[in-house]
């Protein structure tokens, strides 16, 4: 049995047989031609270039025309640069030179052209160059294939249902999934926001990525079991893992099909205090998850991330196209913006003009933007103008200090102004908000609480500067605990702020989408919490069977206890107590 | 048979990547003329090429020389460095 460890991207449990995509490794026929044959050979080779044009061109336009319009861009402009890479004289005429000179089949010359090509990109220093041996490695694996008779439609040929364990898979291979027989997902490569854990969502299938090592011990047909909802891939389980796999599976389903049950039920406490539950939301091809999983309105939509991907500053038209589509998929409810959380190592293909030592501590978020002032006000104009098609809210991330406010409330102010006097429609009533992050915010909410019209707590950022503990340091990591009294302290603070100003008083941390917090959080008077859309189910359903009484005395207990780590045990065994199949499910995993 | 030749630093924020690099070859392509590209510290490379092209790992600020050789050679160059100077219409 081996364990593996990655990033869930597309909840769920699966267990089935393992089929391995190979990365590019086509077994390579090598044999020597006679002279009669080489005019045939080379026909040959020019029918797989012109086959590979085709299907990319197909791609092309299946792209083009299923995903929405800022990933399909991007996908549509490497496929350009593949189409180009098939047209290269520096591989065609190499290629077809070696088919002729050395007398030998196409596809052992298309090898060693590749070979002689690759080994000209693994001496360039610069990362971007050098890892484009990865699409010219793409390109000719499909030439590869075509000259050998494989098609992508082709690669999965199965009837019974299988789990797929490949390195990466392309646009090109998640659009050829035969659906309904694929039952999950898991790649080494991959981040958070990649392609295969959005389209695993759409299938509803899980998934986890960035899997190290997978492939270098995974084999077709071995037995896997995916757990999507930790990110964990088992090879070849023990019988007593298998079981508790299946039962585990049970319980997320049934429990899967009870929590979607609730998914139109009121957002509310037993004792029917209202806290509403939005989603956070980076991508557009995340919303149809988002409502499946029953989310009417969006806490937090990061507005960089649906441009990070892109090699540079969207424009305002494009971006008014996506804000109003956001807008109007959730329309008549809110949808919670934050302006460009930028800077640091995050920038629009730009390289930074001086890496800060400390980033953290830098240019970055609402600092960036009053800096870039242009970019922020072509951001700010285009929120403005898609205001029309449904309810925005906008909030600015990082704010330490009330300048920082006046001066973008004043851009706001004169952006209206400018839509007012060119006659442009736009909603007069957007609520502007600020995302309470840093300790210096906390000390003065009562002042801030004046000029904006809500606050959201932004709990990951608010622990890393309170606490002075970097998450991502393994040293220290353990200390990053909610439960640590300055931080109750401050989010006590803060919802009496709110109560006294007559603001509403968000929270979008990471915080929000853990159950466990819950109470706490009822506890110290939240009203809407924005959290991941996998995660929401299920806080759903411990919100709807918690009773804020009893909350309220669980948070008295914790605010009297000197020791965070003692609070989170207190806290869990409560929960427990409550939820015997929910909390004991994740205390075992750990 | 003219011969052109000019050097030109890259402006547009990424340098030669894919698709600059694909706009570059492309418009190369249209021409006649043999388009040939130098960088100091790299082989010259042939400007018809996208592969080529990638290998001069030219990020913004690089400066490199361009030789057109042909009928059109003098268009050609024109059209060339007026797309670098447009920075591949990318926006900044």
């Amino acid at each position: 049995m081996q364990i593996f460890s990655g990033i869930a991207v597309s909840p769920g449990i699966a267990e089935g047989k393992a089929f391995v995509i190979e990365k590019g490794e086509v077994n390579i026929p090598k044999y020597w031609l006679h002279d009669r044959e080489l005019q045939g050979e080379l026909q040959r080779f020019n029918h797989a270039l012109s086959l590979s044009k085709q299907q990319i061109q197909r791609l092309k336009e299946k792209i083009g025309g299923k995903m929405s319009y800022s990933q399909g861009r991007e996908h549509i402009l490497i496929l350009e640069g593949h189409l180009a890479m098939l047209d290269d004289v520096a591989f065609t005429e190499r290629s077809r030179n070696i088919i002729a000179t050395e007398k030998i089949n196409a596809e052992w010359a298309v090898a060693k052209t590749l070979r002689q090509i690759m080994e000209l990109f693994s001496k360039i220093d610069e990362e971007y160059f050098r890892e484009r041996q990865n699409d010219i490695a793409y390109v000719m694996d499909r030439v590869q294939k075509n000259l050998l008779g494989k098609t992508d439609e082709g690669t999965i040929k199965t009837k019974q249902p299988v789990v797929v364990l490949a390195h990466d898979l392309s646009p090109a291979d998640l659009a050829h999934l035969p659906r309904g027989q694929v039952i999950a997902l898991a790649t080494e490569a991959g981040g958070r926001t990649s392609h295969t854990g959005i389209i695993a969502s759409a299938m509803g299938i899980p998934a986890v990525v960035g899997v190290e090592n997978l492939l270098k011990h995974a084999r077709n047909g071995d037995a896997v079991l995916i757990n999507g909802i930790q990110g964990s891939v088992i090879l070849n389980a023990s019988t007593e893992m298998a079981r508790e796999y299946r039962q585990r599976k049970k319980v997320y389903q049934t429990t899967q099909s009870h929590l979607l049950a609730e998914r139109n039920l009121p957002q509310q406490t037993k004792d029917l205090k209202k806290i509403s539950l939005t989603a956070n939301l980076e991508l557009l091809d995340e919303i149809p998850f988002i409502v499946k999983q029953g989310a009417k309105a969006i806490g937090l939509f990061r507005s960089e991330m649906l441009f990070l991907q892109s090699d540079r500053m969207p424009t305002e038209e494009e971006q008014v196209h996506y804000y109003s589509e956001i807008l109007k998929k959730f329309s008549p409810h809110p949808v919670t913006m934050r302006t460009y959380d930028l800077g640091g190592d995050k920038l629009f293909g730009q390289t930074p003009s001086e890496r800060e030592a400390n980033p953290a501590l830098g240019v970055r978020a609402i600092r960036y933007c009053l800096q870039e002032k242009k970019i922020f006000r072509t951001q700010l104009r285009a929120m403005f103008r898609a205001s029309v098609h449904g309810k925005l809210r906008i909030m600015f991330p990082m704010i330490c200090d009330m300048n920082e406010v006046y001066e973008a409330k004043k851009l706001t102010v004169k952006i209206c102004d400018e839509l007012r006097q060119k006659k442009i429609p736009f909603d007069p009533n957007v609520h502007i908000g600020i995302m309470i992050e840093t300790p210096a915010a906390v000390v003065i909410a009562d002042r801030l609480a004046k000029m904006v019209d809500f606050f959201s707590v932004g709990t990951n950022d608010l622990i890393q500067y309170t606490l002075a503990v970097d998450r991502v340091n393994e040293q220290v990591a353990h200390l990053f605990n909610p439960l640590h009294p300055a931080i109750l302290r401050m989010l006590r603070r803060l919802t009496k702020t709110g109560e006294k100003y007559k603001i509403p008083v968000n929270l979008c941390g990471e915080m929000a989408s853990d159950p466990l917090f819950l109470p706490v959080l009822v506890g110290l008077g939240f009203k809407e919490l924005s959290l991941n859309a996998v995660s929401l189910p299920l806080v759903k359903h411990i919100l709807r069977s918690l009773d804020a009484k009893d909350c309220s005395k669980i948070l008295k207990k914790i605010f009297k206890s000197n020791n965070a780590d003692a609070s989170y045990h207190f806290l869990r065994k409560e929960m427990q107590k409550r939820f015997p199949e929910e909390f004991q499910e994740q205390e075992r995993e750990k | 048979m003219t011969e052109c030749r000019k050097t030109v630093t890259l402006i547009n924020r990424l340098g030669l990547h894919v698709r600059a690099a694909t706009q570059l070859v492309k418009t190369a392509e249209s021409f006649q003329s043999q388009v040939l590209i130098d960088r100091e510290g790299f082989d010259q490379v042939n400007g018809k090429s996208i592969m080529s092209v990638l290998t001069l790992a030219a990020a913004k600020g690089a400066k490199l020389t361009f030789t057109t050789r042909g009928t059109d050679a003098e268009k050609a160059m024109e059209v060339l460095v007026a797309l670098i100077q447009e920075r591949f219409g990318e926006e900044d």
